[in-house]
């Protein structure tokens, strides 16, 4: 089968710099992969580089078997990362989710019937379908989220890539996009995924490919998530742990805790009585 | 009545409304996306750039027009190159190209002392002199805006708020900053006769900003940016007419009344919503 996405010996050099070099990753229809590896790795370069944002300076990228140029319809659709968003455009979540539809061949400024129902339907598929006339700005992080999320998935494109779709909200609303994208793979949709968040990824992405400036490894996380492996990714230490079917990844700290860095720490003052144990038994790490 | 229709019984002073009507709204339309790109100073750089452009035509003895307007443009995509293909930021780039263009103008009229008259006009615009060109110049370019806009429409608001992702999508970002350039470029030439150089960055920028504080929707925006740039050319006008006053510079400082009274009524808005909130907390 032809892969939808095909890098063969793929590097990047910006001036003299070599940001990306050796790159091969095949992406196939129906396959959920996560791109993780330290700041400055080259994970955005190589979305740009997939993107057709940039030229590969070497090696080859291939969308359905073809140059990106030879195919007429996009076929990839793109969410940024939030923090690239100026929060304070004048639009409301309808018209940002329209975005997504700007080749569909209409010359009119507005949207042709289908399209308003198309915006629609996948507004209801997300569940934010109540806030197609709110501004951008009135909505949570997760919300936010889901409108990008929306105007990919508007765009019917063969594969979906998100950069960093988990950074800047809340863990349990990050759980949440990240069953989305799963039910959303389930659906047959192709997703490529940058993150940071290790533990994220290793329990709910089932594709893993390790990058710090060529590819350290690429697999399941079982496979990939090894302190080896890690280690050459990030240059320090890790420790991967097995617990409850859960893959638990932590840096280990350079003493054993902050009591080493900061030997007389400044004690706060507990002010309701109710909050002197905060931490339930069930939170302590020690249980691991 | 009457007298607000005294004045329109003078030629120049038809012409002029009808050229304070039409620039005040293109520049309200077009102002909209420069804002919105965080490009308020590419307005008073071209127009500089342009003045060069103009002095340079004067002494060559080309068609303003050409002349200015072909200057206009080559320095609007030399800053958009400049900016992306160089560690050269825009604004730096907008510093150092229009600059240079404006000096080269003041260079040339040091030389030849003989169009005090024009360089004055170019510099503080002259409402009062517009000819029936001029209108039909300043009609030419508001239809091949409003063309671009109405049938880009959708394209031009996704490069404005997310350039890289809309590329992305589809839009062929490139070809739409060249045209964008041009569109800018013609605009500044068609003011700059007007409005003079140093008032056109104002007329730009001002009315969208004054339809921002009273709307979030882009559309509504648009329009709205459009009709206080008219409005306010209209107004100013007669206002210049009534207390004898420089017809660009009333203009102008009609359009900043408009923006307070919109800080004003914004501020208004968010009291009362606040208080409401408390009321049903």
């Amino acid at each position: 089968m032809q892969p939808i996405i095909e890098l063969r010996d793929v590097g990047l050099r910006y001036a003299d710099r070599l940001v990306l070099d050796q790159i091969n990753i095949h992406l196939h229809h129906g396959q959920f992969a996560a791109l993780v590896g330290p700041s400055g790795a080259g994970k955005t370069s190589l979305l740009r580089l997939i993107l057709g944002l940039h030229a590969p300076s070497h090696g080859q990228i291939l969308t359905h078997g073809k140059h990106p140029v030879d195919n007429q319809v996009p076929t990839i659709a793109y969410v940024p990362q939030l923090e690239t968003v100026d929060w304070n455009f004048p639009v409301t979540v309808e018209q940002v989710v329209a975005m997504g539809l700007v080749r569909q061949g209409n010359p009119w400024p507005w949207l042709r019937k289908h399209q308003r129902q198309a915006v629609q339907a996948v507004l209801t598929q997300l569940e934010i379908e109540h806030l197609a006339q709110q501004h951008i700005r009135n909505l949570s992080g997760g919300q936010q989220q889901r409108v990008f999320l929306a105007r990919a998935l508007v765009a019917k494109p063969a594969m979906l890539v998100l950069d960093e779709p988990t950074t800047g909200i809340d863990p349990r609303v990050a759980e949440t996009i990240l069953h989305l994208l799963a039910d959303l793979n389930q659906q047959g949709m192709t997703i490529l995924m940058t993150t940071h968040d290790l533990n994220s990824a290793a329990n709910h992405v089932p594709w893993i490919i390790c990058l710090n400036q060529t590819i350290i490894a690429q697999g399941t996380p079982e496979a990939v998530f090894t302190p080896i492996v890690l280690e050459q990714t990030y240059h320090s230490e890790m420790v991967v742990v097995h617990h409850e079917g859960m893959l638990l990844i932590q840096q280990r700290p350079h003493g054993h805790s902050y009591r080493d860095l900061i030997p007389n720490p400044v004690i706060g003052e507990v002010l309701n009585p109710a909050m002197e144990n905060p931490i339930e038994p069930a939170f302590r790490t020690a249980e691991l | 009545m009457n007298q607000l229709l005294e004045p329109l019984s003078f030629s120049f002073f038809r012409y002029g409304i009808l050229a304070a009507l039409l620039i005040g709204s293109l520049c309200g339309l077009l102002g909209v996306y420069i804002v919105l790109r965080g490009m308020s100073y590419i307005g008073h750089g071209l127009s500089h750039a342009i003045f060069g452009g103009a002095v340079v035509s004067f002494v060559l003895a080309w068609n303003f027009y050409l002349g200015a307007g072909l200057w206009g443009f080559a320095a609007a995509v030399l800053i958009n190159q400049t900016a992306r293909r160089t560690k050269i930021n825009a604004d730096a780039a907008i510093g150092v190209i229009t600059t240079a263009s404006f000096a080269v103008g003041v260079a040339l009229i040091s030389r030849y002392r003989n169009f005090t008259r024009s360089f004055d006009a170019a510099l503080f615009g002259n409402i009062l002199g517009v000819t029936s060109d001029d209108l039909w110049a300043i009609g030419g370019v508001c239809i091949m805006v409003g063309l671009v806009v109405f049938f880009s429409y959708k394209q031009l608001l996704f490069m404005t708020f997310n350039n890289d992702v809309a590329q992305v999508y589809g839009v062929r970002t490139n070809w739409l900053d060249t045209l964008f350039s041009l569109m800018l470029a013609a605009t500044l030439i068609v003011s700059m006769k007007i409005l003079g150089v140093t008032l056109i960055a104002a007329a730009l920028v001002i009315p969208p900003i004054t339809a921002r504080l009273l709307t979030d929707s882009f559309h509504r925006m648009l329009g709205l940016s459009t009709l206080i740039g008219g409005l306010t050319g209209c107004i100013g006008m007669y206002l210049s007419y009534f207390f004898d006053l420089a017809s660009g510079a009333t203009i102008v400082l009609t359009q900043t009344s408009c923006f307070v009274l919109a800080l004003g009524i914004a501020a208004l808005r968010k009291q009362l919503r606040n208080r409401m909130i408390h009321t049903h907390v």
